[in-house]
């Protein structure tokens, strides 16, 4: 693994990316700390995909993430929709998820009952906007 | 290219059917009948779509534009529209004051905007089990400056200057103990990463495990490459399974992709990093208990010297540091010492993360610089006590820790600061408590805990802190004596001055620190066999304070016995044959008038 | 290399320590007292007990554990400040709390830590609380009582087992208050029952079941002297009362350190109270034994000795010793049976084959044998080899000995051997060859480390070893580093094979050590002169009495039909003996065909010197009063030694001269040509068919002598006459531990036990304790290390 191998894989990921959000792809990330699956978010992951099998949406891409350190509020998950600041929302059940894939992640309107904040903790950055 | 409409979702959430009742899906039915299109579409039920006033509302899938229904010609020119019509263009969000104004941004959530990640700076925001995404995100790239630009000498030096000190509770330098581990010249030499975290209510490392395994792994390999390791353990406690998942799948792929194994980088360094599950034991998180217990041997800490810098892991030179320091160290090569000393105070540099649980209203992960004061911990970061309860105190370190009360809530946080108070920080554990919380109830949990964890070795820890254990209980059942807390407190000096390793030494604090703060509520336990904060059952009457009855009848609903006479506008009366002193009145009643 | 002194201060004391010194052995140092539980010298130090802590005026306050903590320069230590005091007095009642209060009736009483330092300082007043659960007894094992109601936890047993002993039988269960110690599973011990433990327990936990609820420890008169079960003659305590032993104990040095004692020190002392020994003099008259005085029994010897030299010459006369005299009476014999009678054959059967090794040792080869005052410390060499099997099973305490050795990181062990034996699963690097090609390996190792030409060239395929062990054994060979070589005897094979070995190997090895033998083989043959002669060996020595080479036979404590392989041909050739004489301490089957019984005395009811395997030399000093009317060997042979009378000036005992420039006081056989067929072997014998096992005797750690023999004790827990197989091996014939089976040879068969042995090949079965069963001895072939048998299941 050389440098350039190493920058290779960085560039790699970043391209796609960039390909992705031009064709529009909705990126959910779902916080599975064990903490999160703790308080349900295995059900709020299984509700997630049941809704993007059932309408058949090419353009919605989960990711499993780690714990997003508010463990009180759990189970969390982040929306980021295309050109649009992500929205973290919080003590979600299949219920509540199903609306947000409806309300926020098709429809592009957050649904902000349920949010907690939007953007991202610094040091973090979306390191396709580059 | 979004592919064109082939099914049509309608909302049915109630309120939207309140107001318009008119059944959606025959009418959307009947108009695709009509323009021909019925067999290709499908109608879907969902959620409500936006906000309900302005529904029933129709949503085009897959692309996702929503429609509202306000006529039947209305809708059937609409759907010509579209279907005639090619591309689907997304449909535009809400513009972003409105947003802005419903939404804060995550940087004006104190929650998250007063801390400031260093370790956990890729928490919730990568897949921990993505290789690619930890490199993306700067992954792996302080390996590489050390391996090809850095000599093991110069990494140590590094880790000198930054100040770092063991997050593990210890509070060691890490620099210095690198340094230790270079000096011996037997080999193989050892890397332990000690993942045990056995106290209760700290969940710090296994965040950082689950979230971001990478970041130990790089710390780990970094250190083998200065102190002259070839072969790492990580020792896990076997109750956190999702992070022995994913430091077995980072494994596995770092050793893909060549960072682990022979020849790392290509450099000729050779290092590869086992899993070892640990079986239950608190004790073997202390650092020789942990080795015996890799090497299949039982988890008892032994005499030290020789220290485990010279000799540990089979009798080789090892060096053992926390998850937590090791997820420091790659930040540490990449941006230098100098920039982490700049974070925190003098002599604790950088930050901590602390696991915030108990009476507060956000639990959860907690990163903040050094020296943050308990009070913006608690109270900015917590959001402050949950209910309407009020502060009573918060405990640190877990078993080894001592609690702190409103007096000391200015105080900085640091490795030494806490100490004239009588507390110290710990591995990060931090359980506030409210005036639900009865003192001596705490005391006695963690004592209780030290003494199923003890491991028998030595004469204090085993017997003493069960005669600790035994005094508090007695209090608890309102047995006490005024000789018990003389004989406590000695107890419990002693324990501290003579045992064997930390666990005794530590186990103690809670005692020693809520004696220190709240003697009152001993006192009040053992002269007046009162508990005042209405926890310890034995020492309660379950009689109704009329004076303080506010008559909402709270109580007599929650009572699963049925012993509570009330009828509206009385003071409640409980029958106390029938209770069954199970508190469930005394947790509902908000006004504390059941005593 | 030496360690630079420091100084502290100790109760205003001032001592100074070497370097690396504890505070505890600083204050040892300084006379000064510090209280421990957990500590003995023999093992690590483990701080547990935390009663030795002191303080340190330089940071008042703060208590630190005395026993691990290093000595440092400048220390101000006090042990008797009040809060050391309260520390300590905390602690033991803290102990105190979960200990029952069974001082009458605890046998421990008088000499238990426990009591005393709650006495020294002043514990009294309301017990604490209890916080555990009492542990349970074990009084189901022999010779060791445990009653862990009274243990206090201190982990000395499990760490002199496991550290020392090796055996690890004891360990902690459980966490926490709930710790208890004991062996896995709960069962009553089954171990090497050394006794180290009951040696170590500072309570009354682990007790000697011989000792128990007998007598008080104040009544006992503690008398020092050594072991006389084997040569390793290991310091112990007799503890005595109105003349009767009452227990034996490793003995506690100057320094303090308790020492090593095994299973047949430890709890085989009841052979010296074993009544079955011969009162007074026997001789036999018109066929019949009668008991005679000792005037008429030393003339009765006299006159039929002076007979048979007249009718056969001292060439016909064999003398068979167990080497139990002391250096001075072998003097005596020597000047007897050597110089005056000019015996045909000094043998023995206890001590034939360290006898043999010595000679081979001795003679040839033109190395000069140090003779017996050499004294170099075995235990300074980096690496030990060990040539044959069976070294630990003839010296138990070699265990803790070899353990002792193999705590130095850089310390390796190599075994070479016959049989897994115990040494073999402790050592760096272990060889097993079998034992039909153990002699044949041997030559052939030494011709190619010797780079002899001549011959076809020596490849290893022959000599059936790993080639990789085989490598590494060279490799160790021929490092350079400083190395000491044991050569252990076969329990009845020849052994000269492997001692041509070790004399191969002086030039390199810091010390050659022969094992076996007797209490005191080394001094009669070294010091004593009484050097083998003829046929030394059991073999030969049966063969010569068949073909009447041999007529007369002088037995010093043997029991040929006790010890020599050979069944009915044994007895057979007793009896055509013109002349037999026991002479000896316990009444022996051969007495009963004996022309004259002569009962002599028991080393420990003797005095004399004696000389240990290692080269020690010790004083015997009388313990015990003479059985009856037994007397020492050394009156024994004086008188008769003036009874024969002889030529003048043969009556002073001198000890031989060496001949320094050969070496050779001993003449040693003649250099045989290596081959690959080894002497004995099994392949040489009739009955292969039939006969589907290899069968090897082998010694026990029980000891096959004959104090081992008369020992109640010992003999319990040998359990007879055993066959040990691979587990595999016992599955296919489906039999189960201690299952009774039947073992048969080709010259006879046996009612034997059956058990496992792990390591073993199969198709090799291992027979413990032979000697003793006349129907075991039946099995073998004098001189073999291994017959062909067959073991079948024992139809009742």
């Amino acid at each position: 693994m050389t440098f350039e191998e190493l920058k290779g894989i960085r560039d790699r990921y970043i391209d796609n990316r960039k390909k992705e959000l031009a064709s529009g792809v909705v990126v959910v990330d779902v916080h599975m700390g064990t903490c999160g699956i703790a308080a349900g978010a295995r059900e709020v992951f299984r509700a997630l995909e049941q809704e993007k099998e059932r309408l058949n949406l090419k353009n919605v891409r989960f990711r499993i993430t780690g714990c997003a350190g508010l463990c009180s509020m759990e189970p969390m998950i982040t929306v980021h929709r295309p050109g649009e600041a992500p929205v973290k929302y919080g003590d979600l059940d299949p219920v509540k998820a199903r609306q947000i894939v409806f309300s926020h992640i098709l429809a592009g309107h957050p649904k902000t009952e349920y949010a907690i904040g939007q953007g991202l903790e610094k040091p973090q950055e979306r390191v396709e906007a580059e | 290219m979004i592919p064109s409409v082939n099914r049509i979702a309608f909302c049915t959430s109630r309120t939207c059917r309140f107001r318009r009742d008119v059944d959606v899906r025959a009418l959307l039915a009947g108009a695709l009948e009509t323009l021909g299109v019925r067999d290709r579409i499908d109608l879907v039920e969902t959620e409500c779509l936006i906000s309900c006033y302005q529904g029933p509302s129709i949503m085009f899938l897959p692309g996702g534009q929503v429609h509202q229904v306000l006529s039947e010609e209305g809708l059937a020119g609409t759907l010509k529209s579209f279907l005639a019509s090619g591309g689907h263009p997304l449909a535009p969000p809400p513009a972003e004051s409105r947003r802005d104004r419903e939404i804060p941004g995550i940087e004006n959530v104190d929650f998250f905007g007063k801390q400031k990640l260093v370790v956990l700076r890729n928490r919730g925001h990568i897949d921990g089990e993505s290789i690619e995404e930890y490199i993306v995100h700067d992954g792996y790239l302080a390996l590489y400056k050390a391996l090809t630009a850095m000599t093991p000498e110069e990494v140590i030096a590094e880790m000198k200057r930054s100040g770092l000190r063991g997050r593990g509770g210890a509070g060691f330098p890490t620099g210095r103990k690198w340094e230790e581990t270079r000096k011996y010249n037997r080999f193989p030499k050892y890397v332990i990463c000690n993942g045990d975290e056995g106290d209760p209510g700290a969940f710090m490392d296994r965040s950082i495990m689950e979230s971001d395994p990478h970041a130990v792994l790089e710390g780990m390999i970094l250190c083998g490459y200065a102190v002259g390791a070839s072969r790492g353990c990580i020792y896990v406690r076997a109750e956190y399974p999702l992070a022995l998942r994913m430091l077995g799948t980072a494994i596995a792929t770092a050793r893909e992709k060549g960072f682990l194994g022979r020849n790392v980088l290509g450099t000729g360094f050779d290092f590869d990093v086992d899993i070892y599950p640990g079986a239950g034991a608190f004790v073997c998180g202390e650092s020789t208990a942990l080795m015996f217990s890799i090497e299949g041997k039982r988890g008892m800490p032994r005499i030290k010297p020789p220290r485990s810098t010279e000799s540990g892991l089979w009798g080789r030179p090892t060096c053992l540091n926390n998850v937590e320091t090791f997820a420091n160290v790659p930040r540490i090569i990449l941006e230098g010492g100098e920039w982490f000393r700049s974070i925190g105070t003098e002599d604790s540099a950088g930050t901590k993360v602390f696991s915030l649980t108990g009476a507060v209203k956000n639990v959860g992960l907690v990163e903040v610089p050094m020296g943050t004061d308990l009070r913006t911990i608690i109270f900015d970061i917590g959001g402050g006590i949950r209910g309407n309860a009020r502060f009573k105190a918060v405990q640190l370190g877990g078993p080894s820790g001592g609690c702190l009360t409103e007096k000391h809530l200015h105080l900085p946080v640091t490795f030494d600061s806490l100490q004239d108070a009588g507390a110290m920080m710990g591995s990060g554990g931090i359980v506030v408590m409210d005036d639900t919380n009865c003192m001596v109830d705490v005391a006695r949990f963690f004592t209780q805990f030290c003494v199923d964890e003890s491991c028998g070795k030595c004469v204090p820890c085993r017997t003493g802190l069960n005669v600790m254990l035994g005094l508090l209980e007695k209090i608890i059942e309102g047995r006490g004596e005024p000789s018990d807390l003389e004989d406590l407190e000695k107890m419990a000096e002693h324990v501290a001055a003579t045992s064997h390793c930390g666990l005794g030494q530590a186990a103690p604090n809670p005692v020693l620190s809520t004696l220190r703060h709240f003697r009152d509520e001993y006192e009040a336990h053992i002269r007046e066999k009162r508990c005042p904060a209405l926890v310890c059952t034995d020492l309660l009457r379950f009689e109704v304070d009329g004076d303080a009855c506010r008559r909402c009848g709270l109580c007599a609903r929650v009572c699963p016995a049925g012993a509570v006479a009330w009828s509206k506008g009385e003071i409640a009366v409980i029958d106390r044959d029938r209770c069954i002193r199970c508190k469930s009145c005394i947790r509902a009643c908000r006004f504390r008038a059941i005593r | 290399m030496e360690k630079a002194l420091i100084t502290l201060r100790i109760n205003e004391r001032e001592v100074s320590v070497p370097g690396g010194s504890t505070i505890l052995e600083a204050a040892g140092k300084a006379g000064v007292f510090i209280p421990t539980l957990c500590h003995d010298k023999r093992v690590a130090p483990y701080g547990a007990c935390r009663l030795c802590v002191v303080e340190d005026r330089r940071k008042p306050g703060a208590l630190t554990p005395s026993c691990f903590t290093p000595a440092r320069d400048g220390m101000d230590i006090v042990t008797d400040s009040e809060r050391v005091l309260e520390a300590v007095r905390t602690q033991l009642r803290l102990i105190l709390a979960d200990h029952p209060p069974d001082c009458p009736v605890c046998d421990k009483a008088g000499e238990c830590t426990l009591q005393d330092l709650v006495n020294r300082y002043g514990v009294s007043g309301v017990p604490l609380p209890a916080t555990r659960t009492p542990g349970a007894a074990d009084r189901a094992a022999p010779l060791i009582e445990r009653d862990m109601s009274r243990c206090v936890l201190c982990g000395l047993c499990v760490r002199i087992c496991g550290e020392l002993q090796g055996r690890g039988e004891l360990d902690f269960i459980h966490r926490g208050h709930r710790v208890q110690v004991g062996t896995d599973g709960g069962r009553p011990l089954d171990c090497d029952f050394c006794g180290l433990c009951v040696s170590a327990c500072p309570v009354g936990a682990l007790n000697d079941r011989l000792y128990g609820n007998r007598t008080r420890v104040w009544k006992l008169e503690k008398r020092k002297a050594f072991c006389t079960h084997c040569g390793l003659n290991c310091p112990a305590e007799f503890h005595l009362e109105k003349g009767r032993i009452r227990r034996v104990v490793p003995e506690k040095g100057d320094d303090g350190v308790k020492g090593l004692l095994c299973v047949r020190g430890s709890f085989g002392w009841r052979a010296f109270e074993n009544a079955a020994r011969p009162a007074r003099p026997r001789v036999r008259r018109d066929g019949v034994q009668a008991e005679v005085s000792w005037n008429e029994a030393v003339a009765y010897a006299a006159g039929a000795l002076r007979n048979f030299l007249a009718a056969r010459g001292g060439g016909s006369l064999a003398l068979l010793t167990a080497d139990h005299l002391t250096t001075e009476e072998a003097l005596s014999c020597r000047a007897l049976f050597r110089d005056r009678i000019r015996c045909g054959g000094v043998g023995s059967l206890r001590a034939g084959g360290y006898r043999r090794i010595l000679s081979v040792l001795g003679g040839g080869n033109g190395g000069a044998f140090p003779g017996g005052e050499d004294r170099r410390d075995p235990w300074e060499a980096d690496i030990l080899l060990v040539l044959g099997g069976g070294a630990v099973e003839h010296h138990p305490v070699l265990k803790p000995l070899v353990n002792r050795f193999l705590k130095s990181p850089w310390k390796e062990l190599a075994v070479v051997s016959s049989w897994p034996d115990d040494l073999s699963g402790r050592a760096n690097l272990s060889l097993v060859v079998p034992p039909e090609r153990f002699d044949g390996f041997l030559a052939g190792l030494r011709k190619a480390l010797s780079g002899e030409r001549g011959g076809p060239p020596p490849d290893t395929g022959p000599l059936f070893v790993d080639t990789e062990r085989l490598a590494r054994l060279i490799g160790l060979l021929e490092s350079g580093r400083n190395m000491t070589v044991l050569v252990v005897p076969d329990l009845f094979g020849d052994g000269g094979e492997r001692a041509r070995m070790a004399a191969f190997l002086r030039d390199r090895a810091r010390a050659v050590l022969p094992l076996g033998g007797g209490l005191n083989s080394r001094g009669a043959v070294l010091d004593a002169g009484l050097v083998p002669a003829g046929p030394a060996g059991g073999a030969a020595l049966l063969e010569a009495m068949e073909d009447g080479r041999i007529r007369g036979l002088w037995l010093l404590g043997e029991d040929p039909l006790e010890s020599l392989p050979g069944g009915d041909r044994v007895r057979a050739a007793l009896e055509k003996l013109e002349l037999l004489v026991c002479q000896g301490p316990y009444e022996t089957a051969a007495a009963a065909l004996a022309h004259a019984v002569l009962p002599s005395a028991l080393p420990l009811e003797k005095s004399g010197t004696v000389r240990s395997l290692t080269g020690v030399e010790r004083t015997l000093r009388p313990l015990l009063s003479p059985f009856g009317e037994s007397r020492p060997d050394l009156e024994i042979l004086e008188d008769l030694r003036a009874a024969l009378g002889g030529a003048a000036g043969e009556n002073a005992l001198e000890f031989p001269e060496w001949n320094t420039d050969t070496g050779a006081v001993v003449p040693g056989p003649p250099d045989r040509p290596p081959s690959l067929q080894a002497e004995g072997s099994s392949k040489n014998l009739p009955g292969g068919e039939g006969f589907p096992c290899t069968l090897v005797p082998v010694p026990s750690i029980f000891g096959d002598g004959p104090l081992s023999l008369r020992s109640p004790d010992l003999l319990e827990l040998r359990r007879g006459l055993r066959v040990l197989m691979n587990g595999d091996d016992l599955e296919d014939n489906r039999f189960e531990e201690r299952e009774p089976v039947s073992v048969r040879t080709p010259f006879g068969s046996a009612p034997a036990e059956a058990g496992r042995v792990p390591g073993v090949e199969r198709g090799t079965a291992l027979l413990v304790h032979v000697t003793g069963d006349p129907a075991g001895l039946s099995l073998l072939r004098p001189g073999t290390a291994a017959v062909p048998a067959v073991i079948e299941r024992r139809r009742p």
